[in-house]
């Protein structure tokens, strides 16, 4: 009869120092959540059309919610960024998502317009609002939509949207 | 018995090899894998460190790299910020792996700096950010195969720019003092993915016309170690300006200012005393009282004031091209706080923008990503609109279109590729979008990401090319005529978008009478609660240029980006037609549109009712501003609002005019002066013409400035061009300054073109400067020319071409004629006396002397800073030095040069003194005396059986008699 013996911690030691270490390579080379969403955003803006998928419209409420001056350096000058792909600033889309800079506390407005005559809806709550070609329309925005994704649905099939900017309200009657 | 399957066999085998390394053996020395698995802790610890060490190595350069990023500010290391760092480490040493082993070669030139390692340590120790002006350390650079002596140090405020292994340096030249006509260099690390496209829009911006300082990408070796690839640039100076034929004078930096308390927003366009004065003379070094009222004018005046101002005391031109620059690329570099360079003409009186930065090219649904104060002031005025609107729509259209740039960075790419990929330390910051916790991170390049980077950014750089053509051709106009009540019609056109009409002829049409000729339209200013008529000069058939509306719209306040940016609004266009019994029934519109220059014909029958009163009406509530509204929310003034009124002409003499203060014949009236006119000048008064002066006397009658010590007769701006004097003497003139511009001479004519002095006389007092002061005038012509007495140089001409024939300079205090980066043709000049050189040839000018005499100065004609002088009969006596020609000088590489026969040298110690090898063709000859040269004198006006000294002597008498009070 043999015995049968366990390792000993000095094997054990060995063995998992080196497995750790090439976890830790194997973890380090994986690409990042932050470069993901942004090879994500890029391979979106590269392909014109394309709506936006759920999951890269979830990684981009997350790290909206991680880091939330992220919203800046994605909503550009002025101040909103539709994610979805565009031709010529226009959005063939029935839902699309509109990244927002505006701080927690101040007051704002979306600057939207349509291509074509159409309801649309800031988020699910919302009262729709009528929309009338290249009338551009000052939209308040929801406190609760600062610094995160705004979704915008519009009723009318086909029909394009462009999202022009925000402008702050902060001060104004 | 049944024998079991070969993977059966296989587990068996495997599983008995394992029980016999887990098992104790009965007897003997244990397996070599039963000793592995019973290994001993302390061998254990010490098999695992190699391990632990790295993963150690990679923790510790993790957390280090995230502290490096944040730089002073302090945030924790969350577990998805550690990842991205180890990332980007191994990421770098996998990649350092495959590629390290090739030898440094590449297309770029490389350049060598040797520092001692106390020397790097001392510069390690300090931080750039807080240090910028001192602690340089000695060191020695080589490029191509010549070595300079130079004092070095860290430069740049950004992190990318000390705070990681590439840094960025300032070099000054100390032996020899100058490269390329440079005191100094920079070598800088791009923070850019593509640092390749920023040389090519700078290209770009330089072929425009714009003030560009040379940048060049280079390989630089520290100490023999590899650094990696990077911008030689030269800092914007004194150098920039001559090289680009600009006289040397102020030169302001702004970038970096601390940020308004209130609003966040960055002060550098508030006060002097954040910026800094780079270059200047050096009394006037602490004097930024020009830049001073640049920053006045931005916060103060009111709209019209402001374009007055702006169009004496800016460039508009080049301002409107590094905008276009700007909007066509997407830069949104030159804000309200970065990159701001300004250079100040003293002779034209105007700020010209040196471009500094063209990094950033994107594309945000934004005309302007980033104006600055000055730009969103500027914007305002149409002809700042329609300049910078063309240039824009013919970048886009023809010169840098996306796939232009995409064939010029490929021409980059084939000997620039190689550089980049040996480069160790290549990385660049924004390849993540900021996240808010670092304030720029600096992340690992390669060659795979660096074209996909470019990629992303021609896709961007296309889209916003397609979006900005289409707003500049298409055209939103609505017009309707509608009936007035006391029977008239008015025309309302409403203009909408970015595309502007050049309108070339409104036509109104009756159809109750007979008559061909068109109903005259009276255009209106649409103001509070009615309209008001334009001023006369807005009469049909002149061309209007009809521009869309701007709005300023508030935005998320930024500190470098400001508060507001600009929106195109619709804009009211408003004629009456109001001929008595004359009722229009329909009107032509014809133009072409702005920028895009395609034809425009619109025929509007008269409506009964107005379809768009309601806008119109809205429109219609909008005055000429009299104050500056800073309010981010403010409409910008109305285009006609901006409107001259013609100047009127004025007529001076004949008799005796005083002037008892500066008199400035603004806004380019042109002037007319009888022969026979005399000005009498109190002291220190000037007279300052800013149009077109005809003032031609007589050899009977002649046009006279008289007075002691008074200012000086000036020509000012290109509305001067064509100007003529003749008959004319400037007797007791010094120097002035008025309205920021410089004018050294008793007269000063500048910035201008095709210019005629005739038998013009000046003799300055001798509290004055110079004589006669041309600088940037294009097509002089000076014609029995006299200068006598003047204090320093008798004549000085600076940027300008000029053609003469008989100048006289007499008793110069200086030079008798001095010349900078002209080009002039001097044919039978004399000059007798002055203190320092008969000519003097600097700063690239070519000069061209025939049939002339030099005498009495110490030396007859120098060219120097690569100049050239052509000589044909010229004749040099009674001088220390004949010709002194200098080979190289500071500022320029190329050499000085004389060439031409007949330089003729009598009475004279050194006939031609030669400061290196300078181009000399032929050697010239040596006379005794200057009796033989008949021809020369006759030419000069020596009477038969006269002697050279008897004629000199007649000439300067004569000269002198000139200047004399009648």
């Amino acid at each position: 009869m043999r015995f049968l013996t366990l390792p000993s911690s000095g094997f054990v030691l060995v063995a998992a120092s080196w497995l750790a270490l090439v976890s830790f390579f194997v973890w380090g080379l994986r690409e990042p959540e932050l470069l993901r969403l942004g090879r994500q955003l890029e391979n979106l803006e590269l392909g014109g059309d394309e709506n936006a998928s759920k999951d890269l419209v979830r990684s981009v409420r997350q790290a909206l919610r991680r880091y939330p001056k992220l919203s800046i350096s994605l909503a550009g000058s002025t101040g909103a960024r539709l994610l979805e792909g565009q031709r010529d600033g226009w959005a063939r889309i029935s839902e699309g998502h509109v990244i927002v800079a505006l701080g927690k506390q101040t007051p704002g407005q979306l600057r939207i317009q349509c291509d074509r005559r159409t309801t649309i809806r800031i988020g699910r709550q919302s009262a729709p609002l009528q929309l009338t070609p290249k009338a551009p329309v000052l939209i308040a925005i929801p406190s609760d939509y600062h610094d995160g994704l705004l979704t915008v649905v519009s009723s009318t099939a086909g029909s394009a949207l462009r999202i022009e900017g925000v402008r702050s309200t902060e001060g104004s009657p | 018995m049944r024998h079991p399957s070969p993977p059966r066999r296989f587990l068996d085998r495997l599983w008995t090899a394992w029980c016999d390394t887990l098992a104790q053996p009965s007897y003997g020395r244990p397996g070599w894998r039963f000793r592995i698995l019973q290994l001993r802790l302390r061998h254990g610890l010490l098999l695992s460190l190699p391990a632990l060490l790295i993963i150690t190595w990679y923790t510790w350069h993790a957390a280090l790299a995230h502290h490096r990023a944040l730089g002073q500010k302090r945030a924790a290391l969350s577990l998805e910020l550690f990842q991205l760092h180890l990332h980007d480490l191994l990421s770098r040493d996998f990649h350092e792996l495959g590629t390290r082993s090739t030898a440094l070669q590449s297309g770029l030139e490389m350049v060598e700096l040797l520092m001692a390692g106390q020397a790097l340590d001392r510069l390690d120790a300090r931080r750039p950010e807080t240090d910028l002006e001192a602690g340089f350390e000695v060191g020695r650079l080589r490029i191509d195969k010549q070595t300079w002596k130079v004092r070095a140090r860290y430069r740049g405020q950004k992190a990318w720019h000390y705070r990681y292994p590439q840094k960025s340096w300032k070099l000054r030249f100390q032996h020899p003092s100058h490269w390329e006509g440079h005191e100094s260099i920079l070598l800088l690390n791009s923070p850019d993915p593509d640092p390749l496209l920023e040389l090519v829009l700078l290209e770009k911006a330089r072929q425009i016309g714009l003030l560009v300082p040379p940048t060049s990408l280079v390989q630089l070796r520290l100490n023999a170690s590899p650094m990696g690839v990077y911008l030689l640039e030269t800092p914007a100076d004194e150098s920039t300006l001559r090289q680009n034929r600009r006289f040397p004078w102020s030169l302001y930096s702004g970038n970096g200012a601390p940020r308004d308390p209130k609003t966040g927003v960055s002060l550098l366009f508030t006060d002097t005393k954040y910026w800094r004065k780079a270059e200047g003379p050096l009394p006037k070094r602490s004097d930024y009282s020009e830049l001073q009222a640049l920053l006045e004018q931005l916060s103060q005046a009111a709209p019209a004031d402001f374009a007055d101002w702006a169009r004496r005391h800016l460039d508009l031109n080049a301002f409107a091209r590094l905008s276009a620059i700007d909007i066509a690329f997407g830069i949104d570099q030159h804000n309200y706080d970065e990159n701001q360079k300004l250079y100040f003409d003293p002779y034209r009186g105007r700020f010209e923008p040196i471009v500094w930065n063209l990094r950033g090219a994107d594309h945000e649904a934004t005309y302007d990503r980033a104006p600055s104060p000055l730009m969103l002031r500027l914007a305002e005025l149409p002809e700042f609109q329609v300049e910078r609107d063309a240039l824009v729509y013919r970048l886009l259209s023809s010169t840098a279109t996306p796939q232009v740039l995409r064939a010029e960075l490929e021409d980059w790419d084939a000997h620039a590729t190689d550089a980049f990929e040996q480069d160790p330390f290549w990385d660049a910051a924004g390849i993540l979008p900021e996240i808010g916790v670092y304030p720029e991170l600096v992340r690992p390049m390669s060659r795979d990401q660096q074209l996909r980077w470019r990629q992303l950014t021609l896709h961007r750089l296309s889209r916003r090319a397609s979006q900005l053509l289409d707003s500049l051709t298409t055209l939103d106009l609505q017009a309707e005529l509608t009936p007035l009540g006391d029977g008239g019609a008015r025309l309302s056109i409403i203009l909408s978008g970015r595309t502007g009409l050049e309108v070339t002829s409104i036509k109104g049409k009756s159809t109750d009478d007979c008559i061909d000729s068109p109903i005259e339209a009276i255009p209106e200013l649409p103001s509070q609660g009615g309209y008001l008529p334009m001023p006369a000069r807005f009469n049909p058939g002149d061309l209007y240029q009809l521009l869309p509306g701007q709005r300023r719209i508030p935005r998320p306040a930024h500190a470098s980006r400001g508060l507001v940016r600009l929106e195109p609004e619709p804009r009211l266009y408003s004629w009456r037609f109001a001929e008595e019994d004359r009722a229009v029934s329909a009107v032509t519109i014809r133009g072409r549109l702005l920028p895009s220059g395609q034809p425009f014909t619109r025929r509007l029958p008269l409506a009964p009712t107005p379809a768009n009163a309601a806008s119109t009406a809205r429109q219609a509530l909008q005055p000429c501003p009299v104050k500056f509204d800073p309010n981010p929310s403010a409409q910008t003034p109305h285009p006609w609002c901006f409107s001259r009124a013609a100047p009127e002409e004025q007529h001076f003499g004949p008799g005796i005019i005083t002037i008892s203060s500066t008199l400035r014949i603004a806004d380019g009236a042109p002037v007319t002066i009888a022969p026979g006119t005399t000005f009498v000048m109190s002291r220190d008064s000037s007279l300052i013409f800013t149009g077109h002066v005809d003032a031609q006397g007589t050899e009977t009658a002649p046009i006279r400035f008289v007075g002691t010590g008074w200012g000086s007769v000036i020509l000012q701006g290109p509305a001067t061009t064509g100007s003529r004097l003749k008959y004319v003497s400037v007797i007791g003139a010094t120097r002035s300054k008025s309205d920021l511009i410089e004018y050294p001479a008793a007269v000063a004519i500048h910035d201008t073109s095709g210019i005629t002095l005739s038998h013009v006389h000046i003799a300055p007092d001798s509290g004055g400067e110079d004589g006669l002061h041309l600088a940037y005038v294009r097509g002089a012509t000076l014609d029995h020319v006299s200068v006598d007495g003047a204090h320093a140089d008798g004549v000085d001409i600076e940027v300008s071409s000029v053609q003469a024939e008989l100048l006289a300079v007499t008793n110069s205090g200086d030079d008798a004629i001095d010349l900078m980066s002209s080009d002039v043709r001097l044919a039978h000049t004399f000059v007798s006396h002055c203190n320092d050189n008969a000519v003097s040839a600097g700063e690239r000018t070519s000069v061209t002397l025939s049939d002339s005499w030099l005498s009495g100065c110490p030396i007859g004609l120098l060219a120097k800073n690569a100049s050239t002088a052509r000589i044909s009969s010229l004749l040099v006596t009674s001088a220390q030095k004949g010709a002194r020609i200098e080979e190289r000088s500071d500022w320029y590489t190329e050499h000085g040069q004389l060439l031409g026969e007949g330089l003729l040298t009598s009475g004279v110690a050194v006939p031609l003194d030669l400061r290196g090898h300078p181009r000399v063709e032929p050697i010239p000859r040596v006379l005794n005396t200057p009796d033989g040269q008949d021809d020369l004198l006759r030419g000069l006006g020596r009477k038969p059986g006269e002697t050279a000294d008897g004629f000199a002597n007649r000439r300067r008498t004569e000269i002198r008699e000139l200047g004399r009070p009648q």
